[in-house]
């Protein structure tokens, strides 16, 4: 008996309370919509993309960092920002370039022996078993120089990266192939594919575009 | 010229498509008075989508014959992919950008950023096409050429400057991007019908849908790409941040939710994925090289740091714990080649040592488990202080240590030395005891701690067991300190025993730091629900100040609230009048007592009727779980 009394007097506490704070919410809401002149449709959108603090986006998205090259990681709904990733450029919270096992991974995409230490990242594309997205890699490529970076999706980090030895600048990559047998990188401008001089007159003969298809491990990092 | 790919999938598995422009072949040559390359480049009407079996070609690139190498890489020349009927073309509108393949795989979406039409290619028709040989004739290097109108599903105007599209989980609904309209463009790919625009500030270029161009493309929002900013933000110079502007699609129309600046680069595409496909570590197997995922040849543990000499070869082979690096002194010769070898031992999940040695430009981030590397010439004498560059602990500043440049040429005149203030034996001995004494109630504490996890089966939460494990790790140090105090103070040096002791009080302040938080986990699996109105109360006390005396479960600068309710007749009414008016009970014996004992009168803290309501539920909850506090 006693304990019902208790659930009762519960109850009705409960309720009193919610309606109170409930009115009390509505002014303190109303304040600030009239303070930064906010109407109920930015205040809806607010509370769509709001994380209150410890709560986690649903989706993660990488984007390419363009000049910098490195790739931006970010949280959807919330459009916070999550990690900077260095990948064709030192990046120095990371070490990444400035410790030995960073410069090795850097020192992969060296041109005709040449250190190129920036990139301009186009296109990332993530890893898939039939054609869906597994979580696994990211690989990105950079325009300025026909490069290839795998970055490992366990921790973050650029693993390995790739230099296509005949095209001189790429743009169409990289594409995963359904399974992650291949990833499709696509040049840009036509130039010839050695690295010798040729007239512009000879355009037609030799200067070429192509696409290069690299074999893809998915359990290891090697293309 | 190439442009932008994309891989078949389902249907058109095996097949790759890839854009491309200057079907002219123009080169330029302003300098030679001839029209710029733009001019040249977009003159034609089409340009060519290439249409290629790459399963046909992998195996092609296995014999000899089929390929020339060209800087050591396999090249298949266009002849023998055209002989194997593994390349092909179709025309499209010029200047392409975005070639999109439906999560299905059986349309393929090309938008030419010069025509104000989407072509949506049927994949169907493409194999029909090449199955029957029909081919419209060849392109002046041999490749065959499918005639545009027999292998489109159909077009569709969508607005000025379409660059890239992105699929949703709805059937055969797509979104375009429209550069010079500024606006995003639903659309349907099948019955060739648009649907909604939404405007976007400003010129979009690439668009990121929820895993938007896999098989299982997820809708709820896009992403737009803005190239343009412009009045978006504060102003930041002529350099303006990027803008990408996220949209929910989950409605009949879309709706613009929010804009991010993005301050580095121009970021052209994206891909989105769900977190709960992402599987991350946060920490490392021991001793890890994490570029190479296998174990590090400079793998060190503690009590096997070192430094080695080979010649002019100094290698280091250090570690890295809270709060200190082992060795905090390393001494070489000006020229020598030092490498050090760096392990992080710890294994608390965000517990990263950064590590740097002042003016020789090195760097390394060293996550739980990783070794990592830096290297360089000593090429120049002096003395350079090396630290963790991470805020890892309460005594991070105290994480350094010294590299040593010696020149081997020059004598060096010791300085004379700074004379310590030296102590008495007695000042020693009572310092040596206070430590001691400290060390035993820290002890206490985390004695108690370890009982009320013990006694709550810690065990059954992963969250709270990783902790313990982190707890014990440092626990676990002690033993080996006290053997060092102990002996130090039998050989009669107080002045080390009472380091050695100091260090065992690091120790355990580590140890109880972490205990406590698990301890804090623990109370939240194992409590009961706290009501709305007890939710709302536990917020109140906090806000009113009243934390701010009272601890839960303890005396402090207030009596211990537990059990409060219970201690006055008709309690939650007396309670309420005192949260609400103190003063007004202040003559009474049992405040009186207590006014006495704390030296302190409750201030008035202007609590509400309602937060008081909510404050009594709040101790109702506390009396119900009073065993964990
Ligand atoms: C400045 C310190 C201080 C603050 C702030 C404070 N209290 Fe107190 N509280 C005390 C002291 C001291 C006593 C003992 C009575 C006295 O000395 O006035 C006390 C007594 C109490 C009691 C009675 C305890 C008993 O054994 O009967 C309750 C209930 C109480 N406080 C609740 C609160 C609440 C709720 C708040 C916040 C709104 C709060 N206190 C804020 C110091 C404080």
């Amino acid at each position: 008996m006693k304990s019902i009394n208790t659930f009762t007097t519960l109850c009705v506490a409960g309720a009193i309370a919610a309606t109170t704070s409930y009115a009390s919410g509505g002014s303190a809401l109303q304040k600030v919509m009239k303070d930064r002149g906010l109407n109920e449709k930015d205040v809806i959108r607010a509370a769509k993309t709001y994380n209150p603090s410890g709560v986690h986006d649903k989706y993660v998205v990488f984007s390419s960092g363009g000049q910098s090259g490195q790739v931006i990681v970010y949280g959807v709904p919330s459009m916070r920002l999550l990690k900077y990733i260095g990948v064709f450029t030192p990046e120095p919270w990371q070490g990444y370039g400035y410790d030995e096992e960073s410069k090795a991974v850097l020192a992969q995409g060296r041109i005709r022996g040449k250190d190129i230490t920036w990139g301009d990242t186009h296109h990332p594309g993530l890893s898939e078993t039939d054609g869906k997205y597994d979580g696994k890699w990211l690989a990105i490529n950079d325009k300025a120089n026909p490069r290839i970076a795998i970055i490992d999706l366990h921790d973050f980090e650029t693993k390995q990266i790739v230099v296509n030895p005949v095209f001189k600048s790429e743009h169409g990559g990289s594409f995963f192939t359904p399974n992650s047998e291949y990833i499709i990188e696509a040049a840009q401008y036509a130039a010839p594919f050695d690295n010798e001089y040729h007239s512009i007159e000879d355009y037609k003969e030799t200067f070429r575009g192509g696409v290069t298809l690299w074999k893809f491990d998915h359990k290891k990092v090697v293309l | 010229m190439q442009d932008l790919s994309d891989a078949g999938k389902g249907y058109s598995n095996g097949w790759g498509f890839t854009n491309s422009f200057n079907t002219e072949m123009y080169t330029g040559g302003i300098e030679e008075g001839l029209p710029p390359n733009e001019a040249g480049m977009s003159r034609n009407d089409t340009d060519f989508m290439h249409v290629y079996n790459w399963k046909k070609l992998a195996e092609l690139a296995k014999n000899k014959k089929n390929y020339k190498l060209v800087n050591g890489h396999k090249v298949i020349p266009i002849s023998v992919a055209v002989a194997n009927d593994a390349l092909f073309l179709i025309p499209e509108p010029k200047s392409p950008h975005g070639v999109d393949v439906s999560p299905d795989g059986k349309y393929i979406t090309v938008c030419g950023k010069l025509d104000t039409h989407a072509s949506v290619y049927s994949m169907e028709k493409i194999k029909a096409l090449i199955k029957k040989k029909d081919y419209l004739g060849k392109d002046p290097y041999g490749i065959n050429i499918l005639d545009m109108k027999k292998a489109l599903h159909g077009q569709v105007e969508l607005g000025l400057g379409p660059l890239h599209n992105q699929y949703s989980n709805v059937d055969g609904e797509i979104y375009t991007s429209l550069y010079v309209d500024s606006q995003v463009v639903k659309w349907n790919y099948k019955t060739l019908k648009v649907i909604d625009k939404i405007n976007v500030h400003y010129n979009i270029g690439h668009l990121c849908g929820m895993e938007g161009k896999s098989a299982d493309p997820q809708g709820d929002y896009i992403i737009a790409l803005n190239k343009l900013t412009i009045d978006r933000f504060v102003q930041v110079g002529p350099l303006h941040p990027q803008n990408h502007q996220l949209i929910d699609i989950s409605g009949k129309k879309m709706d613009m939710l929010v804009d991010m600046p993005l301050p580095l680069g121009e970021p052209h595409q994206a891909v989105a994925i769900r977190t709960s496909k992402l599987h991350t570590a946060v920490r490392y197997k021991m001793g890890t090289n994490t570029k190479t995922g296998k174990t590090h040849k400079g793998k060190t543990l503690a009590g096997q740091e070192r430094i080695e000499r080979k010649g002019n070869q100094v290698t280091v082979y250090a570690t890295l714990v809270r709060s200190h690096i082992n060795p905090e002194r390393i001494t070489v010769n000006l020229g020598d080649e030092v490498t050090i070898y760096m392990t992080n031992l710890e294994r608390a999940q965000d517990e990263t040592h950064g590590f740097t040695v002042d003016n020789y430009n090195v760097h390394a981030s060293l996550e739980p488990g990783e070794t990592s590397t830096v290297k360089f010439v000593a090429d120049r004498e002096g003395v350079f202080p090396y630290y963790c560059t991470e805020f890892c602990s309460a005594l991070h500043l105290e994480m350094m240590g010294y590299l040593m440049v010696k020149d081997p040429n020059k004598k060096y005149v010791s300085a004379t030395k700074l004379k310590m203030k030296t102590m008495t034996k007695a000042e020693l001995q009572a310092e040596y005891d206070k430590v001691v004494a400290v060390n035993a109630a820290t002890d206490a504490v985390i004695q108690s701690v370890v009982a009320f996890l013990k006694a709550n089966g810690f065990d059954k939460y992963p969250d709270v067991a990783n902790l313990v494990t982190d707890a014990f790790d440092q626990y676990g140090q002690i033993p080996a300190q006290k053997k060092k105090a102990d002996a130090a103070k039998k050989a009669g040096d107080m002045e080390k025993a009472i380091l050695f002791e100091g260090m065992i009080w690091q120790y355990m302040v580590k140890t109880a730091d972490v205990g406590i938080r698990a301890k804090d986990n623990l109370v939240k699996h194992i409590s009961t629900k706290q009501s709305a109105a007890a939710a709302r109360g536990d917020i109140a006390f906090d806000e009113g100040g009243c934390s701010g005396c009272h601890v839960v479960g303890k005396v402090s600068s207030g009596p211990d609230l537990t059990g409060v309710l219970g201690r006055h007749e008709n309690g939650e009414k007396w309670v309420a009048e005192f949260i609400k008016h103190p003063e007004k009970k202040f003559n009474e014996p049992y405040v009186k007592a207590m006014i006495d004992y704390f030296k302190l009168r409750m201030p008035n803290q202007h609590m509400s009727d309602a937060e008081i309501k909510d404050i009594v539920e709040y101790f109702k909850w506390i009396d119900e779980n009073a065993n964990l506090f």
